[in-house]
């Protein structure tokens, strides 16, 4: 991404979570170790493998079989609606190509919640 | 109102068992055409360089020594050894072999079954008093890469005749292809329809058209030359599903069918990709 | 699937010298729900494409039994006969849905 859109971006996020302000109380409390872990997952080929689909900061090789994942806050305000399309994609849309992680057993409860937080803070 | 809904439920349904294949195969290639609009969809014989100008120009440089050419030598020479009762491959296939992989896969009118060309194979060195050879890479496919050499320009020409054995197993194949399984749920259609020309990590997805023209294939990654079948086992794999043995009902139901979507595009296999 | 069931003589030492061993699963218990699992599999191969994470979990659960871990043993067993449920649930909804992605 290019300067412009990192500051678009950046600032889309901060008008975004000045609206939603329980959201930001929320993600203080979530402890820089735990969101490591949720990268851990995430990058994790034989976890989470979100990379094989998704543009995520600092990843490398990535596809772009699903949309990018930045300004999450924004589109999902809501972190419990994340967590939803997380578990399982196609409650929202049939015919989603995202793999149900949490109706499908790919990841465990807590790896969900891990994840989660990650991508919710991105 | 009731009614009604069940009645209209109903006729959705009818109408979609009564596409006849050959409905499917022009909605397909309406399908792609409305996707790539700019695209030849003749090209989609090229699987994921039909898509890729980068990716294109490094196959075709590899294209100048391509990697199958010693499995044609070695299928080629395979081919013409006698049996040990001194017949020979070329018995067993109408024009003794040579440029008949068109017509693959076929439906058997006295036996009921889809008879792919490895299947068609390895039951000439049966009928032949021969062990039958294993299915998914070395001699089998080097034979095979020969036979499809040989057949190199002839157009795609499955033929689903008036039986309805032969339509049940071509309806079965569709079925397989835009089902979803394995613990990831991918049908075939996630990828090589809804996003082919996409990029999964750093491999690009190719378009279901055109998918059953070039094999067997020299793949990179498998570093030897291997049957269409062999990809259906690892695709398999790769969405976390139990893989089929090879030429299982199920995996000559579905080549069936895929080779049928190919019809009237040109043979180009052995092929070579990343 | 032909996985021998036979634990190895270690693993029941390994179990009748744990202080543990009163409150954990016993070797019956584990080859009970080994077997509830396999058939459950078995049945589901029947009818659908399994996942390939069946197998490998009563793999990993015949490791963990031979290591006189039945407790983890039996939770692995359940989870491979849970993955098959799930192959069978998956192919139960797209058997109506399915046509809906077929091009008209």
């Amino acid at each position: 991404m290019d300067k412009k859109a990192i500051l678009l971006t950046a600032l889309l996020g901060a008008a975004g979570t000045a609206l939603i302000a329980p959201a930001v109380v929320a993600e203080q409390a979530i402890s820089p170790e735990r969101l490591e872990q949720g990268k851990a997952l995430a990058f994790d080929r034989f976890k989470g493998n979100c990379l094989a689909c998704h543009w995520i900061e600092g990843g490398e090789l990535t596809g772009n079989y699903g949309p990018p994942l930045v300004a999450m806050k924004i589109r999902y305000p809501d972190r419990e609606a994340l967590r939803e399309q997380i578990w399982d994609a196609a409650i929202k849309n049939p015919h989603t190509r995202m793999p149900p992680f949490g109706r499908n057993r790919i990841l465990t409860e807590e790896e969900i919640d891990l994840v989660t937080d990650f991508i919710h803070s991105l | 109102m009731k009614k009604l809904i069940v009645a209209c439920f109903l006729t959705v349904m009818m109408a979609s068992a009564h596409a006849t294949p050959e409905q499917d195969r022009l909605a397909l290639r309406a399908f792609f055409q409305e996707r790539f609009p700019k695209l030849d969809l003749n090209e989609m014989i090229n699987g994921l360089y039909a898509f890729d100008e980068g990716a294109r120009e490094q196959w075709l440089e590899m294209e100048d020594f391509p990697p199958y050419e010693i499995a044609i030598e070695e299928g080629e020479e395979a081919f013409n050894k006698p049996f040990a009762n001194g017949k020979t491959y070329a018995d067993c296939f109408a024009n003794g072999g040579m440029g008949v992989k068109q017509d693959f896969p076929y439906f058997d009118v006295g036996t009921g079954e889809i008879i792919t060309m490895e299947y068609a194979i390895n039951k000439c060195r049966t009928d032949n008093d021969e062990e039958p050879l294993p299915w998914l890479v070395g001699e089998l496919a080097q034979i095979a890469a020969y036979m499809a050499y040989t057949s190199r320009g002839n157009k795609m020409n499955v033929v689903i005749p008036d039986d309805p054995r032969a339509l049940a197993a071509y309806e079965a194949g569709k079925e397989y292809y835009y089902t979803r399984r394995g613990q990831l749920e991918f049908a075939c259609e996630n990828c090589h329809m809804q996003s082919a020309g996409m990029m999964l990590r750093a491999d690009r997805l190719s378009g279901m058209l055109g998918q059953a023209t070039h094999w067997p294939v020299y793949r990179s990654k498998w570093g030897e030359i291997g049957t269409i079948q062999k990809r259906f086992q690892e695709c398999n794999s790769q969405v976390r599903a139990k893989p089929y043995e090879a030429q299982s009902q199920e995996y000559r139901q579905l080549e069936y069918f895929l080779s049928y979507m190919s019809n009237g595009m040109e043979l180009n296999g052995p092929a070579s990709r990343r | 699937m032909k996985r021998n069931l036979y634990l190895p003589f270690s693993a029941l030492l390994a179990v009748l010298m744990s202080p543990a061993s009163a409150m954990a699963a016993d070797a019956d218990e584990y080859v009970a729900a080994l077997e509830k699992a396999q058939s459950q599999i078995c049945e589901a191969a029947t009818r659908v494409q399994l996942w390939n994470t069946s197998e490998a979990l009563l793999e990993e659960a015949a490791e963990a039994a031979a290591k006189g871990n039945f407790d983890e043993g039996i939770k692995l067993a359940n989870e491979a006969a849970l993955h098959a449920e799930l192959a069978v649930a998956t192919a139960v909804r797209e058997k109506k849905n399915w046509h809906l992605y077929v091009p008209k």
